[in-house]
């Protein structure tokens, strides 16, 4: 059944093709990547220069975990220590899982809504190209004199301001990656709100589209703040203004209000289209629809407007008034609410389903239960007078790593295993990657899961040495990343040789479950331009 | 063609609300540095 199915998504494609004489192949050598504006060109860029920064980022929490292995400085002075801590936090947030899911928007976005292309090919060719400038020049910031940014990924000032000459370095490379970031966004909402298929109405959107259209507007709101808060930094340190200086009538604590502002919505972007792929995913290994699409929708849109209002639960240490951290406490449980409708409705989506465990749903499960491991721990961290003796312990570091390994880089990987085939057109080894995900999710769990333990015993964070009673959770914890780190390798391995070649893949891909949505009825691999005859939603 | 996705009226649409959602961001990065620059000192 299926493969007629296919044979007529063929069909009407090269029909499309014959009639239309702006249609082009892509151009030849490096041309095609540097003048790239098909969607899946930059799409495809974005994903490997994601996860570029995923081994680079990698490769520091290495360095972390070697430090931290035993008690006592080892390798890493306390600077280069905080250095690598920095570093790892930007290059993963800023280059690894947001480029990421950008990646796959550029994808899946057009295909899903029933598009040709993006809708602003040639601003999506700038966004991209920003990337690999702003993070050349966060990384050569470990080679100034002073040593790269040493004051946590949170660059709270006056210990920021310490930084030597790799300062105005790492502002102009966050003011890149934010520019590159806002583009991003606003051509993912024109693109849904102008592009999508006749008869594809808002409430018809699969959820992917749905979670990245709000994660868009998440993007458009708190990115400029990022921007505003370093670049006040950068007129106090150079131009002699005193925003965050209480000397001159200025207020440190300030910068933490203002960079919350942004930080705390930014996880929700890191989390928001995550959410959308395992929304895409259980449903097709489970053999039925999603339990409450309009649930879903408006618990992310909710979820999107609580993240708004919690920020200084950030902060309940910064000595706010008590009103102050009552407010934060409450709105940051609200959370928990559409949270948990999402949780309950994958639940119920595969409820007496008609369960498969291939890749995809294995990474969507394993997100599921580790992720709310995460949510759990953060409502722990919510509660104001438990969050004195938790706040800047390894129950925090523990906490959001959960979060957003398990999480976020889980959601990445499931939607990489869902999708690959589509892209390349071959299948993958099974075998291959069920072992990169039980390896994974193995090993995720004994790096992260004894931190909790350290921080509830008072291990502090960002410190290279540690009191011996820390060490065998530590040993425990530093084994786990290294093993966690190698299975990594395996992933690449898998994507290098599925891109390379293998078992040709169906249009349907998951010929034996359920698949649902539009990019399903191209051909795989999917054409050089997705849909060119835009096709009709009933 | 009506139903065609490239067509002039839609990309003109598109880049007009891409202008819109660019001056929602400046605006958000001008005001919270004037914000900042307002807040009572003491």
């Amino acid at each position: 059944m299926s493969s007629t199915h296919i044979s007529d998504a063929s069909h009407d494609h090269s029909h499309a093709h014959d009639h239309d004489d702006g249609h082009h192949g892509p151009m030849k050598g490096w041309r095609r990547w540097a003048y790239a504006t098909n969607h899946k060109d930059i799409g495809t860029m974005y994903l490997i220069f994601s996860l570029a920064m995923f081994l680079t980022g990698g490769l520091m929490a290495m360095l972390i975990r070697a430090e931290l292995l035993q008690p006592g400085v080892q390798f890493l002075d306390p600077g280069k220590f905080n250095s690598m801590t920095t570093m790892h936090a930007l290059i993963m947030v800023f280059g690894a899982v947001m480029p990421a899911f950008t990646g796959l928007a550029n994808w899946m976005i057009p295909m899903q809504v029933g598009a040709p292309d993006m809708a602003l090919p040639r601003m999506n060719n700038l966004s991209f190209w920003l990337l690999p400038f702003a993070f050349a020049l966060l990384l050569l910031t470990l080679l100034v004199p002073g040593g790269g940014p040493a004051g946590g990924w949170t660059l709270y000032p006056p210990l920021v301001l310490q930084t030597g000459d790799a300062f105005p370095m790492a502002v102009f490379a966050v003011h890149l990656m934010g520019a590159s970031s806002i583009m991003g966004a606003i051509n993912v909402i024109v693109t849904i709100m102008n592009m999508r298929a006749p008869g594809m109405t808002l409430l018809k959107m699969p959820l992917f589209v749905w979670t990245w259209l709000i994660t868009a507007y998440l993007l458009i709101a708190v990115m400029p703040v990022l921007a505003g808060a370093v670049t006040m930094l950068l007129t106090d340190h150079y131009f002699g203004t005193t925003f965050f200086n209480a000397a001159g009538g200025g207020d440190p604590v300030m910068f933490q209000h203002i960079f919350w502002f942004f930080g705390h919505p930014e996880v929700y972007i890191m989390i928001l289209p995550a959410f959308g792929v395992v929304s895409e995913i259980i449903p097709t290994f489970s053999r039925k629809p999603l339990f409450g699409y309009d649930a879903m929708v408006y618990a992310t849109a909710s979820i999107a407007f609580l993240s708004f209002i919690v920020w200084a639960h950030h902060m309940f240490t910064t000595g706010m008034p008590l009103v102050g951290e009552m407010f934060f406490m409450m709105s940051t449980m609200l959370i928990a609410i559409p949270t948990g409708v999402k949780v309950f409705n994958w639940t119920a989506t595969m409820w007496k389903g008609s369960i498969s465990f291939e890749p995809p749903m294995l990474f969507a499960l394993s997100f599921l239960f580790l992720f709310t491991i995460g949510g759990f721990s953060g409502l722990m961290l919510a509660i104001a007078p438990v969050d004195f003796q938790y706040h800047d312990t390894y129950f925090v570091v523990a906490h959001f790593h959960y979060v957003l390994v398990p999480g976020a880089i889980f959601g990445i990987m499931a939607a990489v295993y869902y999708w690959l085939p589509k892209w390349c057109g071959h299948m993958y080894n099974m075998t291959l990657a069920k072992t990169h995900f039980w390896l994974s999710t193995i090993f995720v769990n004994v790096l992260f899961f004894p931190q909790h333990f350290l921080g509830l015993a008072g291990m502090p964070r960002r410190i290279p040495d540690y009191n011996t009673q820390f060490a065998d959770w530590n040993f425990v914890s530093s084994i786990g990343g290294f093993c966690f780190g190698a299975s990594q390798l395996l992933f690449v391995y898998l994507i290098w040789s599925t891109v390379r070649g293998g078992v040709k893949a169906s249009a349907k891909v998951w010929d034996t479950a359920a698949p649902h949505g539009l990019e399903w009825t191209l051909p795989s691999p999917a054409p050089y331009h997705s849909f060119e005859e835009a096709p009709e939603i009933k | 063609m009506a139903d065609n996705l490239l067509d002039t009226q839609r990309q003109r649409r598109a880049k007009r609300n891409a202008l819109w959602l660019g001056l929602l961001a400046l605006g958000f990065y001008a005001a919270f540095i004037l914000l900042s620059m307002s807040r009572p000192h003491g």
